[in-house]
């Protein structure tokens, strides 16, 4: 049965503004969970938000009695729950042009023996959206929803060489502010002429000692915003030579075909329970 | 020791504030698979609210990042921070971490999905996914939802239940949907209690959609929690004898070693 309409007066400002300040104080609660979900206390939270004490309380309240937080009494600590992960986790990770990009990826990653990736750009990282592995004992620690600092890794700069000259200047500007006293242009721009060059660019031991990052740009229709697909392997098992003329080629073959593949007409079928 | 504050500092907060909290969640969950973006007027429209009020709700999403906006448009598509949240939760859950190997292992030797799932609400919710290497595709993964009555995994996870939580699922299904199949709907419920009794894992077909037939065995966890781990597989009519004795034994013992790991690492 369906809840009374919330008696939120449109003509109420002082109401609205009310209702959307505890709508954006509840997200930023369950935004400090992130991203190891360690349990915290309401004064933690407090102090992690720089929210009032008495309103982390009331709002810490609300959500736990809706499920999207546990509570543990032995340390009076939350934790998100069971009902966190049906905020769209599901239905962002299955999304038609990324479920087809999985299954393709997936035999890509099988048959290279690599692990591939597809992400997006958010802030000063790259948000890994899709990612399969190989069987090979690749021990990158990546997950769907992990974080990449975007200026280190080979798909943040395929990202900043896909952006138009006059904007990445004012990126790289702000790449440059953010982490202070370093600066990745001369690294973006190698980045930027690999690309125009070959459609891929290239790290090594940027991100992880002896890892080795290639990545490109790919296209997909209804997307959010520009997609990054990138391949992680091994520098010892791949020399940089073995990469430019074997993975990077095979890697634009895999983006064709997912440009392809998200062309056509959509055929995902759903197990959802939900209610037409 | 557990400070409790002071109800003079912490007065109760508008009903209609908390209720935007709830509703503006609830927008978030308002995307069903395959919608990549859905309209202010359409999710004003599901979540039954002016659409002034969804708008401000959205904006407030959209500031957090949980949502985007189209550009130039009103149409909204769900965004990253949905994908950190429901990371965080699964990469700090125990029984994700503990079930995963196991299931994957399952996967691979059968070829079918397995899946670990818990209750949420009036569904069964998808906490692990492994796909065997060689198993159709199936639009599955976490964090996605499967409804209770019709399939295997939430037979599994209702039998579970005590008789009078048991009682309240058959009643508000035959009372939804009296004259499209909600009585032979609760028989196949019975029927499915009725197989985990004698046999410990149940069997569902959904043929409506891809054919897609499941089977799952109840996991009551030794501190009382309960899941249902299950196999999922497609294609045509694959019907019951998708999964041989071979496979529903393997999945009742990998019930047992579940429930052993969870147990082991609590100590």
């Amino acid at each position: 049965m369906r809840a009374a309409k919330p008696a939120i007066d449109p003509e109420n400002n002082a109401a609205s503004a009310d209702a959307v300040r505890v709508l954006s104080r509840g997200l930023t609660l369950l935004k400090a969970f992130c991203p190891r979900n360690t349990p915290l206390t309401n004064s933690e939270l407090a102090e992690a938000t720089g929210l009032p004490r008495p309103t982390v309380s009331r709002i810490t309240a609300t959500l736990m009695r809706l499920g999207y937080l546990n509570y543990l009494p032995e340390k009076t600590q939350y934790q998100l729950g069971t009902a966190a992960l049906g905020l769209g986790f599901g239905t962002l990770s299955t999304l038609d042009v990324r479920l087809r990009a999985r299954e393709r990826m997936q035999r890509f990653a099988d048959q290279e023996d690599l692990m591939v990736v597809l992400s997006v750009r958010d802030a000063m990282v790259m948000v890994c959206q899709v990612l399969c592995r190989g069987r090979g004992a690749l021990t990158v620690r990546l997950e769907v929803g992990s974080r990449v600092a975007l200026p280190y890794s080979a798909m943040g700069r395929a990202w900043a060489a896909s952006l138009d000259p006059t904007v990445r200047a004012a990126v790289l500007a702000e790449i440059n502010q953010h982490y202070l006293q370093q600066n990745f242009i001369a690294d973006m721009e190698d980045a930027a002429a690999q690309i125009r060059q070959s459609g891929f660019c290239m790290t090594i031991s940027e991100l992880e000692p002896d890892l080795l990052g290639v990545a490109t740009i790919v296209k997909l229709p209804r997307a959010q915003g520009p997609y990054v697909l990138g391949i992680a392997v091994p520098a010892f098992r791949y020399p940089r030579e073995r990469c430019e003329t074997e993975l990077g080629p095979k890697l634009m073959a895999l983006r064709q075909q997912l440009e392809e593949e998200a062309l056509q007409p959509a055929a995902l079928s759903t197990l959802s329970g939900n209610p037409a | 020791m557990r400070r409790r504050t002071s109800p003079v500092s912490t007065p109760p907060a508008p009903a209609a504030a908390v209720d935007s909290l709830q509703r503006g969640l609830e927008a978030l969950r308002c995307f069903r698979p395959g919608e990549d973006t859905l309209g202010a007027a359409e999710l004003a429209s599901r979540l039954d609210l002016p659409r002034n009020t969804t708008l401000r709700l959205l904006q407030t999403l959209e500031m957090h990042g949980f949502l985007r906006r189209m550009h130039g448009t009103d149409d909204f598509s769900l965004d990253v921070e949905c994908l950190f949240v429901g990371q965080a939760f699964l990469g700090s859950s125990r029984l994700v971490r503990r079930s995963g190997p196991v299931l994957q292992t399952l996967a691979d030797r059968f070829k079918v999905h397995a899946l670990l799932c818990v209750s949420e609400r009036e569904d069964m919710l998808v906490l692990q996914h492994a796909a065997g290497s060689s198993a159709s595709p199936l639009p599955l993964g976490a964090g996605l939802s499967l409804p209770v009555a019709t399939t295997a995994l939430g037979c599994a996870w209702l039998w579970t239940q005590q008789p009078a939580v048991q009682g309240e699922w058959l009643a508000r299904l035959r009372e939804r949907a009296p004259a499209t199949g909600g009585s032979s709907q609760a028989a196949k419920i019975y029927q499915a209690f009725h197989d985990i009794e004698k046999g410990g894992s149940c069997f569902s077909q959904d043929d409506s959609r891809r054919s897609v037939a499941m089977t799952a065995t109840p996991l009551v966890m030794r501190d009382g929690s309960t899941a249902a781990i299950g196999f999922a597989t497609a294609g045509a009519a694959p019907g019951q004898a998708a999964f041989s004795p071979e496979c529903c034994a393997a999945l009742r013992e990998a019930a047992d070693e579940i429930r052993d790991a969870m147990q082991r690492t609590r100590r």
